[in-house]
């Protein structure tokens, strides 16, 4: 969810960044798509660690804007009050697949033979549903 | 304080953009088409927006790096974003995929999502024919002569009958992109599986990647391969075979070794692993005289070129950009079947 948001938080800022940029280049998109080619390019990639905080963070303050107006909490300001679980990188996904299903109406044993012919091991299964025990 | 810009002046970017009053009204058209759909699907779908957006994402991404291919004049220079892609014409063409894809959702209700994704690209091809000749009739389409060469001499619609493969094929692509966001943005619990299956993924990437293949052909040469490699025109099977490895390879290394990552991550993994295979192998392959670029394409080239690799610019945005389309409809498919497969 983190990574995707930041995946979202990019794209938003890539279009900020295009927009402001071809204001600022007299409207000619081209002209900033070129100068932005040539900063990155011309300086051997150098010019990114420019580029990339700078539609990070202009993606980041327009969806901050965008809650703002909504009158909704960022999402990330919401996801830090939520308690960590003990659930390690290797079982999250699945952790992740186990409340989707319940969700959908699927009882834990059919989740857990799902899993299971999905070459997951019995002990990583058992840990996968410790965070989510009911 | 304006950002000082460089100015194309080549042919690329010099082309009649002056509209006439009924390309206005077909811009005018295609714009309320995407808002009356927007707000019409909203109601039954509170994700349309975000969907719509993969769509359009996708369909840029393909306009971008095969634009030298066709031509798209006289939309008014308010049209343009990049030498001659509209916007205009890519939200046509996401409005003619949301349009096929929720026809297709909605008669064949009851069908696996495979059923639905195969409708959705039939129902494209009538759609497409009929914007292409309104497009050809408004004197906005033309084609490259690259790809006037290798089309029959038939017509339908003024349309050429060429078309009958090249729709589907990219319509294929951009419906597998928009599908693969589509089951990150539905949240549909997806079974992970822990150790996908190599042997279906290696016939999916072939299929993908040699369709594409085909499609793309007019726009670069392949050359100086073994004769007996040639299955059709220049396409040599030593070279398809090459990207049909290299992505199934990315493909199968990331789903093993980080097989917690979820959707997005992992796409950006593929993408990553296949694209820093690709690049070096892409400016070998030119170096060496064996990909020889179309006048249509190195028309297009800004002269930048990627230090080290000696690529041009334009050649090292396509790669991600068309690893992007193919990837996402590979394990789209890859997907399906799995979760097929655990489901019987």
């Amino acid at each position: 969810m983190r990574v995707g948001f930041a995946f979202l938080k990019i794209i938003i800022g890539i279009i900020v960044v295009l927009i402001i940029g071809t204001i600022f280049s007299n409207g000619y998109i081209d002209g900033f798509l070129a100068f932005v080619a040539a900063s990155i390019i011309c300086t051997g990639g150098v010019g990114l660690v420019f580029w990339i905080p700078v539609v990070y963070i202009s993606g980041s303050l327009a969806l901050r804007l965008f809650y703002f107006i909504k009158r909704e909490p960022y999402p990330e300001s919401v996801q830090k009050t939520q308690p960590k679980t003990p659930s390690g990188p290797a079982n999250a996904v699945v952790t992740e697949y186990i409340l989707k299903a319940r969700k959908s109406g699927m009882i834990d044993k059919d989740i857990k033979t799902l899993l299971l012919r999905s070459g997951w091991s019995e002990e990583e299964i058992v840990n996968s549903f410790k965070p989510v025990s009911l | 304080m304006a950002i000082p810009f460089i100015t194309c002046t080549g042919s690329a970017c010099i082309f009649d953009k002056t509209p006439d009053w009924f390309t206005l009204i077909f811009e005018i058209v295609v714009i309320a088409i995407a808002l009356i759909l927007l707000i019409w699907f909203s109601e039954k779908d509170s994700k349309v927006f975000y969907k719509y957006f993969f769509i359009l994402l996708g369909v840029l991404l393909f306009d971008f790096f095969t634009h030298p291919m066709w031509n798209s004049y006289r939309l008014g220079s308010w049209a343009y974003i990049y030498r001659d892609v509209s916007w205009i014409l890519s939200i046509n063409l996401a409005n003619l995929i949301l349009i096929s894809t929720k026809i297709a959702e909605s008669i064949f209700k009851n069908k696996t999502d495979a059923i639905k994704f195969i409708y959705s690209v039939l129902f494209m091809i009538p759609f497409v024919w009929l914007s292409e000749w309104l497009l050809i009739t408004m004197g906005v389409r033309s084609y490259s002569p690259e790809i006037q060469v290798i089309m029959p001499n038939l017509f339908l619609f003024k349309v050429p009958i060429g078309a009958l493969y090249y729709i589907p094929a990219y319509t294929a692509l951009l419906i597998g992109f928009a599908k693969y966001w589509e089951l990150y943005l539905e949240n549909k619990p997806l079974v992970p599986v822990r150790k996908p299956d190599w042997k279906v993924s290696l016939p999916i990437s072939l299929i993908v990647v040699f369709l594409f293949e085909i499609m793309v052909e007019p726009m670069v040469q392949n050359v100086g391969l073994p004769k007996w490699s040639y299955i059709y025109r220049d396409i040599s099977f030593l070279l398809s075979g090459l990207w049909v490895l290299v992505i199934w390879l990315s493909i199968n290394i990331i789903d093993r070794k980080l097989f917690y990552f979820d959707l997005v991550r992992k796409f950006i993994a593929y993408m990553i692993l296949a694209g820093l295979i690709m690049l070096p192998v892409e400016s070998f392959l030119i170096r060496a005289g064996i990909r020889v670029y179309g006048p249509s394409a190195t028309a297009n080239f800004s002269g930048f070129m990627i230090p080290y690799f000696n690529v041009p610019s334009e050649i090292a945005f396509a790669i991600p950009f068309y690893l992007a389309l193919v990837i996402a409809t590979i394990k789209y498919w890859h997907i399906l079947y799995e979760n097929r497969k655990v489901a019987k």
